[in-house]
């Protein structure tokens, strides 16, 4: 136990404790609030001053990019914005000692904003996609998430890294880097060079998807959602889609819903494998993912309850939309926090290592998946 | 097989007909004023520096002002793109006008201006001819008149006509006829109130009056017309303050400070004395008396528009006194402004003085940049400003080595900038693969060669969303909507915890994203021929309005009149004519009709003022319905002319479309007593008239009112045969035998007799006589035409009119197994369906058949399937069936037809997902009524759609009245 | 453990170390203030209030 554990257990009256009193904590609460009011144009902020709107601009400028905005594609979003900003404040500024106290509620958001993500993912939108589609969509992600894992087990990466970048890759989501996180115990460095990674290997496989697409002449819609399952991110998914015709483009957001309700599938999957990992070899120094987890995490058992609560449509409209609002609220004072946390020495100390195994786990998905869908095709599983 | 070469020919020539850009697009060597872009021009919605905003006046009178960049008439040829002067420009509109002395906003590229000054002129014209079609140019003014199509009734042309001003916009299509009674004669009608017959004269003015446009017809015929004098407004110079304001509470007999001058107002019986001096108060630069402003319209006039400001251009300077209320309520830089515009009772004097000024001449260069030239657009009802346009002076040429056009220079406080630069690039012999907008922020606008592989071969185009853009479309909007490139365009629908329920849709139109499926097999189009070989287009559609998700029980319920089956041909069915429709895909004969006039009197018309339901559909308590199920008169707007108010109505249709034009009324606008305007204080159009009593500017009383109602039709699904038969002879009809007793050629009658198996005689007619008088209102009038009919059980013999006699015989048309559609009963086929059908306004016939459902129609997911109407084979024309359904949202759903053992599906009409199940399938005059009201939001959201983007916040939304079927402004 | 200056006060709180009894304090606080959340929203929903 640390110095500072002990100093807690012995202040500790209640587990209110751990926010402190309003006064050490205010002045890291304003920090966050001020990053994430001037990063993104929040829910009952009108503020027109902000980074999302100078992105806005910026994209202007370059002009859409297969109907794409260029911010969008380099993965610009209401996590990434204020992990910017607070990078870029750090960096150039420092962080205020008065603002740490304050900035360590970035444990209670994460926590706090996961678990109200939940509703987000209705499982029973995906139904319209067909039986098929949702297959591949599942075995898209576990399978990349597995062979990312393994790949990284093999190319000796810090099993913390590589379980973000499997949790990212898979759900071409890369707010899951940022959602695992807290489940990995990952140190923010991890995180962003992860990110990092895999929007560059995005932009790598947004370009060079179209054409084996069209080499291997799949039908537009069925391109769609390859698009959708093996790029980066959404915007790099539309991308590719818009560049191989427009009907791509246009499936490409149909089937979409297919990859986004399964994304807590994703990370769960992760961090159940990691978990158990770190449980089997306890003495093992080099099983640092999880470490420090000893029991399966009461607030992410929460989660997974309230996600069964939303596939049997307990939250519907308007309530799910205000919930997700906070949680747009709570993910950009987490991402202001986490910001602030990081020296681009941190970011790049962890190397290229995580970007290679990026690029090697979703080189091999995007065979696997052009595969998968030829035959699909080609059998009739999917009907052109 | 003749048949199938004439449906081939008439395919083919329909095709080329659609291809080609039509008289309305402007090509290079024509003068481009007036003319539309290429019918495949480039639409986009938005683009961050042209601005689309709601501005208020010193009253507080809320003005929508946009911007839009157009290019027109260019064409490609080697290499390089050509585009007449004229071809290219800006344009800035608000809605209604901008008038001086209020303070009016006015966006001047990209500015937030004010208009401070007008001069204007009336223009006439005198004998104008032009044929159909044409849009011929009005000497050098840039204006076209365009004659847009003429139809008939008795036999007698009657035409509509639309000013195009050099934009291409126009306020309305007008009626106009030289052949029937004038409006005045509807106050000799002298009806009763309640269900009354068919009124025998069809009005139709020789004049229309606009408020300061006029047009006097001398000679409308079906193909030519001439006008005697038009006449409409002109303005000659405008002038713009650049920048807000200052205000400053006047002093009486005393002095303010505006920065290095003094401003002295000294109080004289008429007015203030104004001085303007230097900071020492020893140098007077300007003196003179001026009046305060007030609302009143009559101060706009040119002779009294002076007396209220000074004017000092040398000093930068135009000093106004308005009454300021204490508050600044009502302002643009407080919070609570309002629409309401008169009633101060309190308040201050101040001096508004206007700075930053620009004045600009219709058709001289702009100030700031000579390659463009000043147009100044009038309101042609009010004459006041309208639109700014700044268009280029000279043609210009774009290249692969010169891609790219600066804009005209826009003023601005910090940096004065090219407004735009439109680029045009990637030449490629007659095609170009790059085209944009690039705006005074530096931000472009997407590639609008929207499919690069194959090019454009030209580079017009339309960006921004300004209003103008709906007439301007007016001959192509419908193909841009049906054009399936991308799909079935579905607009997905926000969640809202309160949907607009209705217990009943009745004369509601479709919601304006209700998904449109121009083409589904098994909906009929079809063209025939008519006894006098006129080429008839008729076609079904299916609608459904008014539907919604009732989340809390987890159903889609589409209400009573929501699930709509119309049967319409391109004009009204007439009898006697041998004219034919479909229905439910079968085609049916029309025998005869049952019509009268619907008349009520001395009621109460309230304005749609208030509209608490704020979805802008609504039948509510400000509506006054005329007859069951028929029509209802809506007050949808008023204005003042010369300070009296004047009123809009509007006439809604059971289908939801409105009839005709507007009605624009205002009462006592005397040419005699000094009036700037005219307006007509009756309104008279075919059948429909109103006479009123007093015209206020929230409310109206209405004398008389009255319009076409249609109770019934007889019809056969039995094709007619035509026999010629001599005296004595005889035919079978039916059951009948049908013998013929005499034939007067002379006297034009026929005597005929029906004959039972038995031989006895059931009925008896001499048809006839078919003289000038019966002519003279045929084929309209109801009893003339039954004249010319022997009816009895289910079979019916007509004469031919067109051709009576021949050789001595009687030429005559038996109908067999005649059926009678009753308004309102249900369809014989399918009892959950009841029979609607609707009149035409302007003269009583046939216009369309309706089936909807009486019940309330409710879907869920274990109920996802429900079968349209039913015809006589048991089988339903079309299925809704819902695919996916989470209680909330429709996730997917489609329509779809069975023709000969094979399934037609729509597209996927919840590709976004969607709370309601408002369609429209198929084209013909009821859905296109539609789809002209929801024109701009649809062509805009299409934009979002093709790249799949999300569709910003603010909408679209016209105000303009293309005619044909009218627009409300919502 | 070598200390982050970054994260790191004068009295050696680390912000971002997040273990013991204090993380387990501050998942508390979360979960608590996410389940009130998202509970009474819903719950407003359902009774009606917006």
């Amino acid at each position: 136990m640390s110095a500072n554990a002990a100093v807690y257990e012995q202040n500790r009256r209640s587990f209110l404790s751990s926010l402190y009193s309003f006064r050490e904590a205010l002045p890291g609460l304003l920090a966050m609030l001020f990053i994430a009011v001037f990063a993104n144009n929040l829910p009952g902020v009108p503020n027109p001053l902000t980074l999302e709107n100078l992105f806005y601009w910026l994209d202007g400028v370059i002009g859409p990019l297969n109907h794409q905005p260029f911010s969008k594609i380099m993965n610009s979003n209401f996590v990434w914005n204020p992990l910017l900003l607070g990078l870029l404040i750090a960096n150039i500024f420092g962080v205020p000692d008065a603002w740490k106290r304050g900035l360590s509620y970035i444990h209670m958001l994460m926590p706090l904003g996961i678990i109200m993500l939940a509703p987000h993912f209705m499982i029973f939108h995906a139904f319209k996609l067909g039986a098929a589609p949702i297959v591949l969509c599942l075995a898209s992600l576990f399978i990349t998430a597995s062979l990312t894992l393994l790949l990284a087990r093999w190319l000796k990466l810090d099993d913390r890294q590589g379980s973000i970048i499997a949790g990212g890759l898979s759900t071409g989501d890369p707010h899951v880097c940022a959602i695992l996180m807290p489940l990995i115990k990952a140190k923010g460095g991890q995180v962003v060079n992860s990110l990092a990674g895999i929007i560059v290997f995005g932009l790598l496989a947004m370009n060079l998807l179209p054409l084996l697409g069209s080499w291997l002449e799949l039908p537009e819609k069925y391109f769609g959602l390859a698009a959708v399952l093996g790029v980066g991110n959404g915007h790099q998914a539309l991308y590719a889609a818009f560049d191989l015709g427009y009907e791509a483009g246009r499936y490409a957001q149909w089937f979409d819903v297919g990859r986004h309700v399964v994304m807590p599938a994703g990370f769960l999957y992760v961090f159940i494998v990691m978990f158990i990992r770190q449980r089997r070899y306890q003495s093992d120094p080099t099983v640092l993912a999880t470490r420090g987890i000893n029991q399966f995490p009461l607030w992410l058992g929460v989660f997974i309850f309230l996600w069964v609560l939303a596939a049997l449509h307990l939250f519907k409209e308007p309530a799910h939309h205000a919930v997700f609002n906070l949680v747009k609220w709570d993910f950009s004072l987490a991402a202001g926090a986490l910001g602030l946390s990081l020296s681009w020495r941190d970011i790049g100390a962890w190397g290229f290592k995580g970007f290679l195994v990026t690029c090697i786990a979703g080189l091999i998905r995007i065979v696997l998946l052009l595969a998968a869908i030829a035959v699909c095709v080609k059998t009739g599983l999917l009907a052109v | 097989m003749g048949e199938r070469i004439r449906t081939l020919l008439t395919t083919v020539a329909m095709t080329l007909l659609l291809a080609w850009p039509g008289p309305a697009a402007a090509s290079a060597q024509e003068d481009p004023h007036g003319l539309s872009p290429a019918a495949d021009m480039a639409f986009l919605p938005h683009l961050s520096g042209l601005r689309n905003k709601t501005y208020h006046n010193q009253y507080g009178q809320a003005k929508k002002l946009s911007e839009a960049v157009v290019l027109r008439g260019s064409s490609i040829a080697d290499g390089q793109a050509s585009v007449p002067a004229g071809g290219l420009f800006y344009i800035s509109e608000t809605s209604e006008d901008a008038r001086p002395l209020l303070r009016d906003p006015f966006l001047v590229l990209g500015e937030h201006a004010y208009l401070v000054d007008l001069q204007g002129r009336q223009r006439v014209l005198e004998d104008v001819k032009l044929k159909k079609g044409q849009r011929v140019p009005l000497g050098e003014t840039g204006y076209r008149l365009w004659f847009d199509y003429s139809t008939d009734h008795f036999e007698k042309p009657y035409a509509e006509f639309a000013l195009i001003s050099p934009s291409g916009g126009w306020p309305l299509e007008f009626p106009i006829a030289t052949e029937f009674p004038g409006r005045q004669g509807v106050r000799e009608l002298g009806l009763n109130q309640g269900y009354q017959g068919q009124i025998k004269n069809f009005y139709l003015d020789r004049e229309y009056l606009y408020g300061a446009s006029r047009f006097l017809a001398k000679k409308i015929g079906f193909h030519e017309a001439e006008f005697e004098r038009i006449e409409f407004p002109e303005i000659t110079q405008a002038t713009f303050s650049m920048t807000r304001p200052i205000v400053l509470e006047l002093r009486q007999e005393d002095y303010r400070l505006y920065f290095d001058k003094r401003i002295y107002a000294f109080r004289r019986p008429d007015g203030y004395l104004v001085r303007v001096t230097d900071f020492w108060g020893s140098k007077v630069l300007g003196e003179k008396l001026i009046k305060p402003v007030s609302a009143q319209g009559y101060q706009d006039r040119g002779d009294e528009k002076d007396k209220h400001c000074l004017y000092l251009p040398g000093h930068d300077l135009r000093v106004e006194i308005m009454l300021h209320p204490s508050m600044l309520k009502h302002s643009d830089f407080v919070p609570w402004a309002s629409g309401k515009s008169h009633g101060w009772d309190k308040g201050v004097l101040s001096f508004v003085i206007y700075r930053n000024l620009i004045t600009v001449d219709h058709g001289q260069p702009w100030p700031l940049d000579p390659r463009y030239r000043v147009l100044l657009e009038p309101n042609d009802k009010t004459g006041m400003l309208k639109r700014l346009v700044l268009e280029n002076a000279g043609p210009l040429v774009f290249s692969n080595q010169a891609d790219s056009h600066p804009g005209p220079v826009k003023w601005s406080e910090f940096w004065n900038r090219p407004a735009f630069k439109v680029v045009a690039g990637s030449f490629d012999g007659k095609v170009a693969r790059q085209l944009y907008l690039r705006d005074y922020y530096q931000m472009r606008s997407d590639n609008m060669v929207f499919w690069p592989k194959e090019g454009r071969t030209n580079i017009d185009f339309f960006v921004g969303s300004s209003p103008v853009l709906e007439p301007v479309l007016e001959s192509s909007f419908l193909t841009r909507l049906a054009d399936t490139s991308f799909g079935t365009v579905v607009e997905g629908s926000h969640f809202t915890s309160y949907p607009q329920v209705v217990s009943d849709a009745s004369f509601y139109e479709p919601s304006h994203t209700a998904p449109f499926v121009p083409r589904l097999k098994g909906l009929t189009r079809k063209v025939f021929m008519n006894r006098k070989g006129e080429r008839l287009l008729t076609s079904e559609s299916v609608y459904i309005r008014g539907s919604y998700v009732d989340y809390r029980q987890g159903k889609i319920v589409i209400p009573p009149a929501g699930l709509c089956y119309s049967a319409r041909n391109a004009r009204n069915i007439r009898t006697l004519a041998g004219e034919a429709f479909f229905l439910l895909g079968k085609k049916g004969y029309l025998a005869s009709f049952d019509a009268g006039t619907f008349v009520r009197k001395n009621l109460d018309l309230e304005l749609w003022k208030n509209q608490p339901m704020g979805d802008g559909n609504l039948m509510y308590w400000q509506d006054e319905l005329l007859g069951a199920r028929n029509k209802a008169l809506r007050f949808t707007k008023h204005f003042y002319l010369d300070d009296r108010p004047g009123v809009e109505l509007s006439l809604m249709k059971y289908s939801g479309n409105r009839w005709g034009a507007h009605f624009l009324l205002a009462q006592g606008l005397d040419p005699q007593g000094g009036n700037r305007y005219l307006l007509p204080e009756i309104f008279a159009e075919g059948a429909t008239w109103i006479i009123p009593e007093y015209l206020g500017s929230n409310y109206a009383k209405l004398k008389e009112f009255g319009t076409p109602t249609i109770e019934a039709i007889t019809f056969t699904y039995q094709q007619p045969k035509e026999v010629d038969l001599a005296p004595g002879q005889s035919a079978k009809l039916g059951k009948y035998q049908l013998r013929c007793e005499a034939v007067d050629p002379v006297n034009q009658t026929v005597g005929l007799t029906l004959l039972d198996e038995a031989g006895r005689a059931v009925a008896s007619k001499t048809l006839g006589p078919l003289n000038q008088a019966a002519l003279a209102l045929l084929p309209q009038d109801k009893d003339t035409a039954r004249g010319m009919q022997l009816a009895h059980d289910d079979v019916q013999a007509e004469l031919i009119i067109q051709e009576p006699f021949k050789e001595g015989k009687a030429r005559l048309s038996l109908f067999t197994h005649l059926q009678r559609l009753e308004r309102d009963t249900p369809y014989e086929f399918d009892p959950r369906f009841m029979v609607r059908p609707d009149v035409c306004g302007h003269c009583y016939q046939l216009n369309e058949i309706l089936l909807d459902n009486p019940e309330p129609i409710v879907l869920d997911m274990d109920h996802p399937v429900y079968e349209g109407p039913k015809g006589e084979d048991g089988q339903p024309l079309f299925r809704l069936v819902i695919d996916a359904f989470d209680g909330e949202m429709i996730q997917a759903w489609h329509i779809e037809t069975e023709v000969d053992g094979k399934v037609n599906r729509s597209d996927n009409l919840a590709f976004r997902p969607r709370n309601n199940l408002d369609v429209l399938v198929g084209v013909n005059g009821t859905t296109e009524g539609f789809l002209r009201l929801s024109m701009l939001p649809r062509l805009g959201f299409i934009e979002y759609w093709r790249t799949g983007g999300h569709q910003a916040g603010e909408k679209l939304s016209g105000s303009v009245n293309t005619g044909g079927s009218a627009h409300i402004p919502r | 453990m070598e200390l982050n200056p970054r994260t790191t006060d004068p009295q050696g709180f680390d912000y971002m170390a997040n273990s013991g009894r204090e993380e387990q304090d501050r998942d508390t606080c979360g979960l608590i203030l996410a389940l009130i959340l998202v509970l009474s929203l819903t719950a407003l929903q359902y009774l009606g209030l917006y």
